[in-house]
C-alpha cells in the first residue's frame, strides 16, 4: 500500500506530455521559432547565419516543374533525399554509392543503404510524394531537398547497425539540461528514432559518458545487434556538443529546443535538425526526471556560452564514476592500473597497462622469473625447438628444471607484425581493484617492454576502461 | 422559453440530439487523449464513428465493417505499391475499390447482412475514413503502430458509444443543461498537466528508482 502511495507521490515528479506542452512549448516555443523546427530548410538557413555546422544542401525541389529542370549529373556517388517538413525520419532515402556500370546520362543509378538499387526515375516518384504531402507535419505544403550524407566517425563503429548514431540534447533558458545518444539497431532499420527500436542511452553532461541505455523501454548494456558495450563510452567532441547546441537553441528562438547533433568523420559534430516538442523518453535513458532539471534552471540568468556549459555540468553532472558502477556493477579504471599479482602466496603489485586490443594477459619474463613461474625464457624456446612435435607429458621432467610445473599451462602462439611467437603459459591470481581473480598469463619474452603486465580483454570483463581516469 | 425551447428540439429532435451530444462525445475523446494516452487518429474520426454507430446499424456491426475497410486498405496499400501509382490518385484508387467491394458485397450478401438497417450515411463515413487510415499506414514507422492507432480510435469511439447509450435521446432534450456540465469537464481535461496513464506505466522504472538516491 505504502508503495503505491509512493509511485503516486513520484510520479508528478516526472515530466508527461501534458505538462510539457502547457507549461513549456506552449509558453516559451512561440509561434514563429516553432515553425523553424518543423521546417528543416529554413532552421539550415538560420544556423548557417549563426555559423553553426550544418549538413551541405545539395538542391531543393519545391515543385513538380523542378524535377524536369534539376540537374541531376550534380549529385554526387552519396547523398540524402529528405522531405523539407517531415517528421520522426519518415520518407528519407540515404544513398550510399553509385552504380557506376548501370548509370548513365539521364537515368542514374545509385544503391541504397541496404544495397538495394535506386534509379533516377525511383527518386523523381518519391519527390513526387513528398511534394504530395505524403510525409508533412500534419499534411501541409512539403519541398524536397538534396543533403550531403554524413559518414560514421570510427569511435561508432561498434556502437551502431547501419546508420549512424546521433546526440540529442535538451537546451532550456539557453542551459543544457540533459543528452542522450540514440543508436540504430536492426529494428530501427538503421535509422537513429526511437520509437521505432533504436536505442537511447543515457550521458552524463557532466562528462559525456554514457550511463544506461534503453531498448524498447528496457535497460540495456549491451548492443543487441553488435554485442558491443553502449555503457560508459565517452562521447567525443563533447563539449563542442554542448556548445553547438547551446548556440542552436539561442539562435532558433525556442526556449526549450530538443537539438539533435550527429558526429561526422570528415566535419565532426553536425545539426540535423532542431526539436519544438522534444520527445520524453529521454527520462529513462537518463533515469532522471527532466521537469525537476527544467526547474533548476528556468531562472538563471544567461552569462556567456562558456558560463551556461559550466553550469550544466556542475548541476548535472554526475559523480559518474560510481554512477556506473552502480548501474553496471563494474569498476572503473583507466589506461594504467596498480595490479596485485599472487603465485604461491607471494605477492607483488605492478604498474599494468590496459590494452583492449590483446586477447589475453601478459607478463615479462623478468617478472616471470621473480615469481619463480620461468627461470629463463631462452631456455625455454630452445626446450621447445628441439621438443615441439612432442607432448607436454612425456618430457615434463626437463621441462620441470626450467619452470613452474604445477602452475604450466601449455604454449600460446600469437600472430602478430613480426609473425608467430610462442609464449608459456602460467595459471596466477590477479587483483585489480577490489576484483580478484584466477587467469592464465602469457609470459612474454622481450625485456624491453615498457610495462612488467599487459591487461588483456579476457580479464577485463568485470571492468569499464576510462582513457581519461588516471590511476 | 422552457416550452419555446421544447418546441423547437420537437421540430427536429435527432438534429437537436447530435448537436448536443457532440460536447458529451467531445469531452470523452479529450480525456482519452490527455488523462489516459490514448493514441488516436485526432478528434474528428472518433466522433465521425460514434455518429456512424448511432446513425446506423450500431456499435457491433459497425466495428466490424470498420476492422474490414482497415484490413482491406492495408491488403489494398500493399498490393498497389508495386503499380507505382502517385500518392494521392493511389488513395483515391483504393478507396474506389473498397467501395466497390461493399457494393459487390451488398448485392449478392444482401440477405445475410439486415440491409435495412445500414445507413448510407454511415457507409460513406466508414469508406471515406479508409483515407485517414491509409494516410497513417504510410506516414507511421511500421505496421504495428499503425494498426494500434486504429485500434485506440476503434476503442474509444466504442467507449464513447457506451457513454452516449447512456444518455438516451428524450433525457438529452429534456435536460439540455448536461452539456453544460461536459463541457466544465472538457475545459478542466484541457487544463491537466499531470502524467498520462500510459506515461505513468512507461516511466515507472524511473519513478520506483525515484527515492533510492
Amino acid at each position: 500500500m505504502n508503495e503505491i502511495l509512493k509511485f503516486f507521490v513520484n510520479q508528478d515528479r516526472m515530466l508527461g506530455r501534458n505538462e510539457r506542452n502547457l507549461m513549456y512549448t506552449l509558453k516559451y516555443n512561440l509561434k514563429d521559432s516553432r515553425a523553424i523546427a518543423d521546417n528543416k530548410l529554413f532552421a539550415k538557413r538560420i544556423f548557417k547565419k549563426n555559423k553553426l555546422p550544418i549538413a551541405k544542401t545539395l538542391g531543393v525541389i519545391r515543385k513538380k516543374e523542378d524535377i524536369e529542370s534539376f540537374d541531376w549529373s550534380k549529385l554526387p556517388e552519396s547523398f540524402v533525399l529528405k522531405p523539407n517538413k517531415g517528421y520522426a525520419g519518415g520518407g528519407i532515402i540515404v544513398v550510399y554509392g553509385e552504380d557506376k556500370l548501370h548509370s548513365k546520362e539521364g537515368n542514374r543509378v545509385w544503391v541504397k543503404q541496404n544495397g538495394v538499387k535506386i534509379y533516377q526515375s525511383d527518386l523523381e516518384k518519391h519527390i513526387i510524394d513528398i511534394l504530395d504531402n505524403k510525409y508533412s507535419l500534419g499534411g501541409t505544403k512539403d519541398k524536397a531537398f538534396f543533403e550531403e550524407r554524413l559518414k560514421l566517425l570510427k569511435e561508432f563503429k561498434l556502437l551502431t547497425y547501419k546508420g549512424i548514431p546521433d546526440v540529442r540534447v535538451i537546451v532550456f533558458n539557453k542551459i543544457p539540461v540533459m543528452a542522450m545518444m540514440r543508436l540504430p539497431t536492426v529494428a530501427s532499420s538503421g535509422k537513429a528514432n526511437i520509437t521505432i527500436g533504436a536505442i537511447g542511452v543515457g550521458i552524463d553532461i557532466g562528462s559525456g559518458v554514457t550511463t544506461g541505455g534503453v531498448y524498447f523501454n528496457k535497460p540495456i548494456e549491451i548492443h543487441p545487434d553488435t554485442k558491443s558495450k553502449i555503457v560508459g563510452f565517452r562521447v567525443p567532441y563533447w563539449d563542442q556538443i554542448l556548445e553547438i547546441s547551446t548556440k542552436a537553441q539561442i539562435a532558433s528562438g525556442l526556449g526549450l529546443a530538443g537539438v539533435d547533433i550527429a558526429l561526422c568523420r570528415d566535419h565532426g559534430p553536425t545539426i540535423l535538425e532542431i526539436n519544438a516538442r522534444p520527445g520524453l523518453g529521454i527520462q529513462i535513458a537518463n533515469n532522471d526526471s527532466l521537469k525537476e532539471r527544467l526547474e533548476r534552471v528556468r531562472k538563471l540568468k544567461f552569462k556567456s556560452i562558456k558560463h551556461s556549459i559550466k553550469l550544466a555540468k556542475d548541476l548535472f553532472g554526475g559523480e559518474i564514476e560510481e554512477e556506473i558502477e552502480e548501474i553496471t556493477g563494474k569498476t572503473v579504471i583507466g589506461r594504467y592500473v596498480n595490479m596485485n599479482v599472487e603465485v604461491r602466496k607471494k605477492n607483488l603489485t605492478v604498474l599494468a597497462k590496459v590494452d583492449t586490443g590483446a586477447d589475453s594477459t601478459s607478463i615479462d619474463s623478468s617478472l616471470a622469473r621473480e615469481f619463480g613461474l620461468l627461470n629463463s625464457f631462452d631456455e625455454f624456446m630452445e626446450y621447445y625447438k628441439t621438443q615441439k612435435h612432442e607432448s607436454k607429458n612425456i618430457e615434463s621432467y626437463h621441462l620441470e628444471s626450467i619452470l613452474d610445473f604445477a602452475n604450466y599451462r601449455g604454449i600460446a602462439r600469437v600472430n602478430n607484425g613480426n609473425g608467430t611467437s610462442i609464449r608459456p603459459r602460467f595459471e596466477v591470481t590477479i587483483k585489480i581493484g577490489n576484483v580478484k581473480k584466477k587467469t592464465i598469463v602469457n609470459v612474454i619474452g622481450r625485456e624491453e617492454l615498457k610495462f612488467q603486465c599487459i591487461i588483456g580483454e579476457r580479464d577485463l570483463n568485470d571492468f569499464l576502461v576510462d582513457v581519461e581516469k588516471k590511476i | 422559453m422552457e416550452s419555446f425551447i421544447q418546441t423547437a428540439f420537437v421540430s427536429n429532435p435527432t438534429l437537436f440530439y447530435y448537436l448536443l451530444l457532440i460536447p458529451v462525445i467531445s469531452s470523452i475523446i479529450a480525456m482519452g487523449r490527455n488523462v489516459v494516452g490514448v493514441k488516436s487518429y485526432g478528434f474528428q474520426t472518433p466522433m465521425l464513428i460514434v455518429f456512424a454507430f448511432l446513425n446506423g446499424s450500431g456499435g457491433i456491426e459497425g466495428s466490424l465493417f470498420l476492422i474490414f475497410v482497415y484490413l482491406i486498405s492495408f491488403f489494398l496499400k500493399t498490393y498497389t505499391k508495386s503499380f507505382n501509382l502517385h500518392y494521392l490518385p493511389r488513395i483515391a484508387v483504393i478507396v474506389s475499390l473498397i467501395s466497390v467491394i461493399f457494393l459487390i458485397y451488398f448485392m449478392f450478401f444482401f440477405k445475410l447482412v439486415n440491409i435495412s438497417s445500414i445507413s448510407p450515411i454511415e457507409m460513406v463515413i466508414y469508406i471515406s475514413i479508409s483515407e485517414i487510415f491509409i494516410t497513417s499506414m504510410f506516414k507511421s514507422t511500421g505496421n504495428k503502430v499503425a494498426f494500434l492507432m486504429f485500434f485506440n480510435t476503434l476503442i474509444l469511439s466504442i467507449l464513447a458509444y457506451i457513454v452516449v447509450l447512456f444518455i438516451p435521446q428524450w433525457f438529452l432534450l429534456r435536460y439540455p443543461e448536461i452539456d453544460i456540465l461536459f463541457i466544465f469537464i472538457t475545459i478542466a481535461f484541457s487544463r491537466w498537466k499531470h502524467l498520462r496513464f500510459n506515461e505513468m506505466i512507461r516511466f515507472r522504472s524511473v519513478i520506483n528508482d525515484m527515492d533510492k538516491e
